[in-house]
């Protein structure tokens, strides 16, 4: 099973690497789905951050006690960003089954231009997408699960549209040794249409996240993520759990901006609440609030 | 016979000029109505009464004017619902005096008598005129051709209405008679020229016509009574003169029954020394013979004003008489005036002359009555309350006079000790009136039974303050506890007299009650010397001074509990020198009657008038002076003096004379309407030069000092308005016309009524409010209801009547002519208790004075002082308040608290000590600049406040407690030196944070050479994005220029992320001009679709822009 599995992705990347001369486009494929950052899939964080979790990591939904959830979020910026999205996951005997709907608006901007030597402008809605995602996810293993997402997205960009599927994989080390979890990702295997001539790649990437429990309370999560021909940007963090409450720092090399990440969240009865905060040097201070329930 | 008037009126004015405040016993009243004049400056009120359907309808004299050419006199008629007491009609008739009014029921009229302005005012001729009842239009008028006017008229059917006439010219009088068409049918005039004067006038049922009125007595200045009967075939009339003794008499009014029994009441002189005056009624046959042996006489209170003599002598007959017709018992309404406060009083007897009620009514005056068939009695009157008010009171009838008893009862105790005070003097009240009175026993308790009603109770006992209850129910057969708890008295007294070495007493020497060089209290001597203080207990330096004395100060003068000291001072004279010299104008002519004032640091010391020649002499104390010399047409002249002990000092002046000009003109409405008794206020350099008032054409005319003026034009229910630049030349006539904007007025009305109960509420008081100040107030009538007339606008209503809880109404929007109808459900008072302690939040201890304030809806409803452990009280009503904490030099907290029934919530505040920071905004050129923002940054929070120089540049920032900050001003085109200012951790205030503004040099519009073309320069702090694409977009094949503001030799770097943070490009160049741009392309460095920052940074600055990017 395993191999095959290996094939199908090797042959994947291939494909799409070979023909790829520019950056990885459709960007928003990177960005993670919850309030919270998915360097953590400790035990501390399943507990509490159950729904988060499984949007990250499809995969970890076999080992969630629970029969349905529904999580949704929003995130705002000083630079008039908005993103926001809303999920559903259930389980269907064996089969853990979610599905979600995501909005992106970087907004407007003005452009100038000459047109017969005259200086006109125009103020242009910069780009607007919007994406649906679904996932299964079965255990293979006691502690061992899997996931297939299959992701389709459309964006505007100056008014041009342009389509994205992608599928992800996604498998999930339960107490792979005494309370520290492992997921491994492949993501964004798929393909575009253009806007105008010329199609862009995928952000294809592989991704190798550890996180692990030290002492009573803390908790210390290690993200590898690997997008081909782009970059290679590792997230560390720490966080610290009292039930009902989380809190944690992560901060990611090897980018310009946005390092830093800082979240609390908590679960009251089915609630699950969280709020994170992403300061920044260039792109405004973002804020990103969720909201989850679960049945 | 007008001039008369003129001087009783003036007399009367004079007399009521002695009157203190009113606090009317309202006693049975049930309504009262007033009708405030617009203007009036003499006495008036009203005259005539009558019933007509539902409504009572009355008569008198208004806006009494008599300094004005020509005098305005004028008249008014109102109508009121007899339930309510509610206005419904109000109509001023100009220039008319109306002197009676009845009711012609079937036509549904009125018909008024009276006097009109004929000629030169105040010149009468008797006027007739029959009113509409629902609008007081005039329908029919008639008007006589002599000097003449009419005294009250009797209607004996709706066609025949009998009017009694004063020819004035010839002193003769009779009467008239009028159809309803206001057509005179008859007239009967007497031709004795025996200065005879009738008031009243009835008609029997056989048609025989009484009349009653004064005769001057033979040889003699006294005037008699006179009853005068004319029989239907009009035979000569037949006088009855009743001559009481030999001295002044008067009849006021005559009944005649529907036995043709007929009442008379007049007044007499009783004894001419002493003076005394009485009430007299008697009773007559039809033939003028005498039916009771004796009149009845009622022996008034002698005044030594001499009102009495003014009762005898007025124009309106000053009493009147009607019968009940079912009892056959007698009313009278009649005035006397006791201690310069007039009473008005009604009294009832029956036909054998017994007193079977009576009641009185203090600052009224009584003047026309009529009788219901509820034995209700309408009454008008003036009315003295707050100013001279035509009145209308509804009298609750004397059969049902007050039997039913409640029962008042307990305690009076010392508010220190709670111990009982026995023997502590418990009065009741009812208005002003002292009802009952008890002393509390020895457990301090007491007990009254009084008549069912709402009273005032005063606890007082000697050494303790007096207190008052708010107002007490009483009801029939139940219990009502009013619980006293006396202060105990902690002050004393101090007096004595300042004399001269003379010993002579010093009049006005000021008196200084000082604790440590602190002024506690302050007096001055009376004429003869003598002062007075009332101190809190303790030790004072007493300190004594009066110009032309020298100081005096006794010491350490102890004040004991209820104690009196006496403290005497004898002031030596100070040494003094002489002033003199001559007034003169610039012909040299001495300016007799020229004022000399001398003035020391201001104050008006000493002043003289110059002699035939101009000369003054006056003598002062040593010392350096200013002296002015000032006459009226003259301009003013000061000059300075040294005084030099026993020396004398010559200063002349030379006056120059006051050019002067008239401005004349008209008050108008927006309509061209005249507006009448408009004033006018003229001010030269903002001082009032003088005031008129516009007449009945609008027109006003002032002499003025030549200058430019500003004039203040106010008329009632106009809009008041400010006119500057009026300039007048000298011996020349400005003309100058004022248009007026009628103020829009709308109505308010409801009830108030109890919870449970559903009964009215006497007497609530209606507040309305306009940003918490009270713009006007009435209370609730007998039923509840309540009627107010305000200006358009919106407004909140407070609602309060004692033992009841304060209710309110907010927002109440009220429209031109329209009318809101608010009704009030009151709940009876159910308090709780909000306390609790104001400390320092840095340091924790208590704060003591802070004001604590209790709101509600922004309306402060109490406020109080946190004592030396910052502790605060309040017992306050149920329900939700605002608590406010505040203290100089702490910021100013809010809380919000629930208040429960009998129960406490406690309510603490930790101020933080607070500092403010200000300074000035000015520009090079060191003038304020006005309208700058001011921003001040928390940079502890990031909060931000923000705010605007005033007309002087000064901006402040209050209440900041200690944190870090950071204030910077901002105006469009300027730029501030220094550019901010920082504080860590403000810990003091910081005063002169000023700025100096520069004004921005803003280049004209610059053009930048693309290579792609000209386009304009980026605005300062933006990238400018230019793409090289035609239609606008920016794709893969394009390049893009990104313009920005630039240094030259400075050197800048683009960098280019994406929206996840990674960096995708970095290029940097050295400015060399004051614009600057990259050119970049975008095919080159393969970027793929997206959106992108763009970010150009220095040194110190950062400029950001987003850019989307299609391939």
């Amino acid at each position: 099973m395993n191999k095959k599995i290996n094939i199908v992705l090797a042959s994947f990347v291939i494909s799409i690497e070979l023909f790829s001369a520019t950056l990885p486009g459709w960007w928003f494929f990177q960005k993670n789905y919850t309030t919270t950052s998915e360097v953590f899939i400790s035990e501390n964080f399943l507990r509490i951050d159950t729904l988060q979790t499984i949007s990250n990591h499809p995969a970890c939904f076999s080992f969630y006690q629970g029969k349905a959830g529904m999580f949704m979020f929003t995130e705002v910026s000083t630079l008039n960003l908005i993103y926001s999205g809303i999920f559903y996951a259930t389980k269907l005997k064996s089969i853990g089954i979610s599905g979600g709907l995501i909005y992106n608006d970087t907004g407007k901007e003005t452009i100038h231009y000459l047109q017969s030597g005259v200086e006109k402008s125009e103020t242009i809605n910069l780009q607007r997408d919007i994406f649906m995602i679904s996932s299964l996810s079965k255990l293979i293993k006691d502690n061992i699960s899997f996931s297939l997402t299959f992701k389709i997205a459309n964006s505007m960009l100056q008014n041009e549209n342009a389509l994205a599927f992608a599928f992800d994989f996604n498998l999930f080390f339960y107490s792979i040794i005494k309370n520290s979890n492992l997921a491994v990702s492949f993501k964004n295997i798929g393909m575009s249409t253009s806007f105008k001539e010329e199609s862009d790649s995928l952000p294809l990437s592989l991704s190798v996240t550890y996180s692990c429990k030290i002492l009573r309370f803390f908790e210390l999560g290690l993200n590898l993520p690997y997008v081909f021909n782009y970059r290679f940007s590792p997230s560390l963090g720490v966080a610290f759990t009292k039930d009902p409450v989380k809190v944690y720092l992560s901060y990611t090399f090897n980018k310009e901006d946005n390092n830093f990440g800082f979240g609390v969240s908590s679960n009251i009865q089915n609630f699950e609440i969280g709020y994170s905060i992403v300061p920044s040097k260039y792109l405004g201070v973002s804020h990103k609030v969720g909201l989850g329930y679960k049945f | 016979m007008m001039i008369k008037l003129t001087k009783l009126i003036l007399f009367l004015t004079f007399i009521l000029s002695f009157i203190p405040p009113l606090h009317s016993d309202e006693g049975d009243i049930i309504w009262k109505s007033t009708i405030t004049p617009t203007s009036s400056i003499l006495g008036n009120g009203g005259s005539g009464i009558t019933l007509l359907g539902n409504q009572v309808f009355i008569s008198g004299i208004i806006d009494t004017n008599w300094t004005t050419t020509p005098p305005q006199l004028n008249g008014v008629i109102a109508g009121y619902d007899i339930s309510t007491g509610r206005e419904v009609l109000l109509r001023r008739i100009q220039n008319t005096l109306i002197l009676d009014i009845s009711s012609l029921e079937t036509l549904n009229r009125l018909v008024i008598s009276g006097a009109i302005e004929g000629g030169f005012f105040p010149i009468p001729m008797l006027y007739f005129a029959v009113v509409n009842p629902a609008n007081g239009n005039i329908v029919e008028s008639y008007t006589h051709n002599t000097v003449s006017y009419a005294g009250r008229h009797i209607p004996f059917s709706e066609n025949q209405i009998y009017v009694s006439a004063n020819i004035v010219q010839n002193s003769d009088s009779g009467f008239f008679l009028f159809n309803n068409q206001a057509q005179l049918q008859q007239q009967q005039i007497s031709q004795t020229s025996t200065q005879e004067y009738l008031y009243d006038i009835k008609v029997s049922t056989n048609q025989y016509i009484y009349a009653i009125g004064k005769q001057r007595a033979d040889n003699n200045d006294d005037y008699d009574i006179m009853v005068i009967r004319w029989a239907p075939q009009l035979i000569q009339p037949q006088p009855l003169i009743i001559n009481y003794n030999n001295s002044n008499d008067i009849g006021g009014a005559i009944y005649i029954t529907k036995k043709n029994e007929i009442y008379v009441a007049g007044y007499v002189t009783l004894s001419t020394e002493p003076f005394k005056v009485g009430l007299l009624i008697t009773k007559l046959n039809e033939d003028l013979t005498y039916s009771w042996d004796k009149p009845f006489i009622k022996e008034l209170t002698t005044d030594t004003t001499g009102f009495n003599y003014f009762l005898a002598n007025n124009f309106l007959p000053l009493c009147d008489i009607t019968q009940d017709e079912t009892t056959e018992n007698i009313y009278v309404v009649y005035n006397e005036v006791k201690n310069e406060i007039p009473y008005a009083n009604l009294i009832k007897i029956d036909k054998n002359k017994n007193i079977l009620l009576e009641r009185t009514y203090p600052y009224c005056i009584f003047t026309s009555l009529v009788l219901d068939g509820q034995k209700n009695i309408y009454v008008t009157g003036t009315s003295f309350e707050t100013t001279i008010e035509i009145a209308t009171w509804k009298l609750e009838g004397p059969s049902s006079a007050l039997q039913a008893k409640g029962y008042l009862t307990g305690s009076v105790v010392s508010e220190e000790e709670s111990t009982p005070l026995v023997g502590a003097i418990i009065e009741v009240f009812k208005g002003t009136t002292l009802v009952a009175q008890t002393a509390a026993g020895v457990d301090g308790k007491y007990h009254l039974e009084i008549s069912t009603g709402v009273y005032i109770v005063k606890a007082s006992s000697y050494g303790y303050v007096s207190e008052f209850s708010p107002q007490v129910y009483i009801e029939e057969n139940s219990t009502t506890t009013v619980n006293f708890s006396l202060e105990k008295v902690n002050f004393g007294f101090l007096t004595g007299t300042v004399l001269s070495e003379e010993s002579q007493p010093i009049s006005n020497a000021t008196i200084l009650a000082l604790q440590n060089q602190i002024i506690i209290s302050s007096t001055t001597t009376q004429q003869d010397g003598s002062y007075h203080m009332t101190l809190d207990a303790g030790s004072y330096d007493i300190e004594v001074s009066k110009f032309g004395y020298q100081t005096q100060v006794a010491t350490s003068v102890v004040i004991t509990p209820l104690g009196t000291t006496i403290k005497n001072f004898i002031l030596k004279k100070s040494p003094v020198g002489y002033l003199e010299g001559k007034i003169l104008d610039q012909q040299a002519q001495p300016l007799q009657g020229a004022v000399v004032e001398i003035f020391y640091n201001s104050v008006l010391l000493s002043s003289t008038t110059a002699d035939i020649n101009g000369s003054y002499f006056i003598s002062i104390p040593a010392g350096t002076y200013e002296v002015k010399a000032s006459s009226s047409g003259f301009v003013s002249k000061s000059s300075t003096v040294v005084i030099i002990e026993n020396s004398t000092i010559t200063l002349n002046f030379v006056l120059q004379r006051i050019p002067k000009g008239i401005v004349r003109g008209y008050v108008l409405n927006t309509n061209g309407e005249p507006i009448n008794m408009a004033t006018l206020s003229f001010y030269l350099n903002n001082e009032l030069i003088t005031t008129t008032n516009s007449n009945n054409f609008g027109f006003y005319e002032v002499t003025v000092p030549t200058g430019s003026y500003k004039v203040e034009i106010y008329a009632v229910n106009y809009q008041s308005k400010t006119e500057e630049g009026i300039i007048v030349y000298e011996s020349s006539v400005t003309y100058k016309n004022f248009i007026l904007t009628r103020i829009p007025k709308g109505y308010i009305t409801g009830t108030i009524t109890t919870r449970p109960g559903n009964r009215p509420v006497v007497g609530a008081v209606i507040k309305v409010l306009l940003d918490s100040q009270v713009v006007i107030s009435t209370t609730a009538r007998v039923d509840g209801s309540y009627f107010l007339e305000v200006a358009s606008g919106v407004y909140n209503i407070e609602v309060s009547s004692g033992g009841y809880m304060t209710v309110y109404s907010t927002g109440i929007i009220v429209n031109d002519n329209e009318t809101v109808t608010l009704n009030f459900v009151l709940e009876r008072i159910r308090t709780g208790v909000i306390e609790g302690i104001v400390l320092n939040n840095e340091t924790a201890q208590p704060l003591k004075d802070a004001t604590v304030t209790l709101k509600i809806y922004n309306v402060t409803v109490a406020s109080t002082t946190t004592d030396e452990n910052g502790s605060y009280k309040f017992i306050c009503q149920i329900g939700t308040y605002i608590v406010e904490a505040s203290l100089a030099g702490f910021k100013t907290q809010q809380k919000t608290a629930q208040v429960l029934e009998n129960s406490t919530t406690t309510l603490n505040f930790l101020l933080s000590a607070a500092y403010y920071i200000e300074g000035k905004v000015v520009t090079s050129f060191n003038q304020p600049l006005e309208d700058t923002t001011v921003i001040l940054v928390c940079l502890t929070d990031g909060t931000t406040l923000q705010t605007k120089t005033n007309t002087e540049g000064i901006y402040r920032f209050s209440e900041l407690i200690k944190a870090d900050y950071k204030v910077y001003p901002q105006k469009e085109g300027w730029i501030f030196e220094p550019q901010q200012y920082i504080y860590t951790q403000l810990s003091s205030n910081k005063t002169a944070q000023n700025f100096t503004a520069y004004q921005q040099q803003l280049p004209p519009e610059q053009k930048i050479t693309l290579p792609i073309g000209e386009v304009s320069a980026p605005k300062k702090d933006e990238i400018k994005v230019v793409t090289s694409n035609s239609s606008g977009k920016i794709t893969s094949e394009d390049k893009i220029y990104i313009l920005f503001n630039s240094v030259p030799s400075k050197e800048y770097t683009l960098k280019i992320i994406t929206l996840l943070g990674d960096k995708v490009y970095e290029t940097k160049k050295t400015a060399t001009d004051a614009y600057e741009f990259f050119e970049y392309s975008l095919r080159l460095k393969d970027l793929s679709s997206g959106t992108y920052l763009l970010i150009i940074e220095s040194e110190n600055s950062k400029l950001t822009k987003k850019i989307s990017l299609v391939r």
